[in-house]
């Protein structure tokens, strides 16, 4: 079980809000635990004498860094001293603040500084989930994909599941899995994409 | 909050040895380690632009040390949106407890915070708590460990291993969450209410001690009488120790059952016995004549 915090700054920017509530729906996963700043600040009161640091109780952070904000700094040096993974994201053809007091080279290898766009804010969150998670987090399938099998192709599925706890959809969706891991080819498209979106 | 980016003066003190690299073990000894060890903090940066001020490799709580970094203070505090006085915990609650006695009108956050790795009361993520906590909205000194910001006219320490308490006026999680506290003042000029009277005698009452053995002479400016609450004490051994007194001299008394009763004008606290002559030092330099109502408003809460 992953703990995540997520903070998005309050803003009149719908362009924001509609951020906040797109990661927080990708993060609502029965394997994540998350906690926004609006959350955080709901719950604030409850305990007012408990003196477990909560940062530290995160196993990795997701901060939205388009605009300023002055706690970010502050999530941003913890997730540093607490070696923390963080995803930074910043609205493509913005300049990241963060970049305002270190320079990328100088931020260390646990934080991510990604720009996204309107399509690619799930995909980037998705993969920050499974780094960050490791084998613990798996990306939750949310694109319906119909397929027409032949009487024997469903012979087979039912062969291969027999007896066990998977289900043909999720057995056909490990091999796929297992065929993108050994294509080379898809490999390196993943690198490409992952150093145009740095 | 600041709205644009704080800047927040750190005074050095003590308590800046930290794991990670050889810069930040070896700690903070001179003014010239100090550009060094920010370089291996960088996270600092993230939260405001850091003055840092050298005030010593560390000391063992001392009026001197105390002045000096309350002048320290004196001289940022106009120029900053807050201060951080990073010491060594062990001394941590002490230079609370006499920097609060010491400066006055301070219109702006003064965060005291121990330093170092003690997980009971340190670590670098104190020190983030600490700075970012001084950018905050309110004023006065504070005192910051762990997840707690607490008055620093209230904090406590019994030297074992519990974690310190006091009034809280903010707790942090993943951010500030202030209380009911007093809001910054930025136009106050802060000014250094006294200096300390550093001729205090203590002494500790004990079932070896004698009254008849106890001298005081004319440079004695005030005592601290410490009761060991396993032994207790007479009225008697009270009486005995006033006759050798000027009857004006300030004394202390801590430790002592609340029924007992105590010669006239002395004054009777809770605190510990360090936390007492700390104050009965900045009471008797504030005003001796008025050293009570100092002592009484030294150990109210603001």
């Amino acid at each position: 079980m992953m703990r995540c915090y997520c903070h998005v700054p309050e803003s009149t920017d719908p362009s924001l809000t509609a951020t906040a509530g797109r990661i927080r729906s990708i993060l609502d996963r029965p394997d994540v635990v998350v906690t926004t700043n609006r959350d955080a600040q709901a719950t604030a009161a409850e305990s007012p004498r408990e003196n477990e640091p909560a940062l530290e109780r995160m196993d990795a952070f997701i901060i939205e860094g388009t605009t300023s904000d002055a706690e970010i700094g502050f999530l941003l040096a913890h997730a540093i001293a607490l070696k923390k993974p963080t995803l930074y994201l910043y609205q493509r053809g913005t300049v990241a603040k963060v970049f305002s007091h270190l320079a990328l080279h100088e931020l260390p290898t646990w934080i991510k500084v990604v720009s996204y766009h309107d399509k690619s804010l799930e995909r980037h969150v998705e993969q920050f989930l499974m780094q960050a998670g490791g084998k613990s987090i798996r990306p939750t399938p949310r694109i319906k994909f119909t397929l027409r099998i032949t009487s024997l192709i469903e012979e087979y599925l039912n062969q291969k599941t027999l007896n066990t706890k998977t289900s043909k959809a999720d057995w056909l969706r490990d091999q796929l899995e297992h065929m993108m891991d050994q294509d080379q080819d898809w490999q390196r498209h993943l690198r490409r994409r992952a150093s145009s979106d740095e | 909050m600041i709205g644009k980016r704080p800047r927040v003066a750190v005074l050095f003190a003590g308590g800046t040895a930290f794991r990670g690299s050889p810069v930040l073990s070896r700690g903070i000894r001179t003014a010239a380690d100090v550009q060094p060890w920010l370089k291996e903090m960088g996270e600092l940066g993230m939260i405001a632009d850091i003055v840092p001020v050298f005030v010593s490799a560390g000391h063992r709580g001392d009026p001197a040390t105390w002045s000096l970094i309350a002048r320290h203070i004196l001289e940022r505090l106009p120029v900053v949106d807050g201060a951080v006085v990073l010491v060594a915990p062990a001394i941590s609650v002490l230079t609370a407890i006499a920097l609060d006695a010491l400066i006055d009108r301070v219109g702006k956050p003064v965060v005291i915070t121990p330093g170092g790795d003690d997980r009971a009361g340190g670590g670098r993520s104190n020190l983030i708590n600490a700075i970012q906590t001084a950018t905050a909205d309110l004023r006065g000194p504070v005192f910051v460990s762990g997840s707690h910001i607490i008055d620093a006219r209230t904090v406590q320490y019994d030297g074992s291993d519990q974690p310190v308490s006091g009034t809280m006026v903010g707790k942090i999680d993943f951010g500030i969450r202030l209380f009911a506290h007093l809001r910054r003042q930025a136009d106050q000029r802060p000014s250094v209410r006294t200096v300390f009277e550093p001729h205090i005698r203590t002494i500790t009452l004990s079932p070896a001690l004698q009254p008849k053995q106890l001298s005081f002479g004319p440079s004695d400016r005030g005592l601290v009488i410490a009761v060991d609450s396993l032994v207790g004490v007479a009225p008697e051994t009270l009486a005995q120790i006033a006759t050798k007194l000027r009857p004006s001299m300030p004394v202390v008394i801590t430790g002592c059952p609340p029924d007992l009763a105590i010669p006239t004008g002395w004054f009777r606290t809770d605190s510990p016995l360090a936390v007492a002559t700390v104050r009965l030092m900045a009471a008797v330099g504030t005003k001796p004549a008025a050293w009570r109502t100092w002592m009484k408003r030294f150990s109210s809460p603001v």
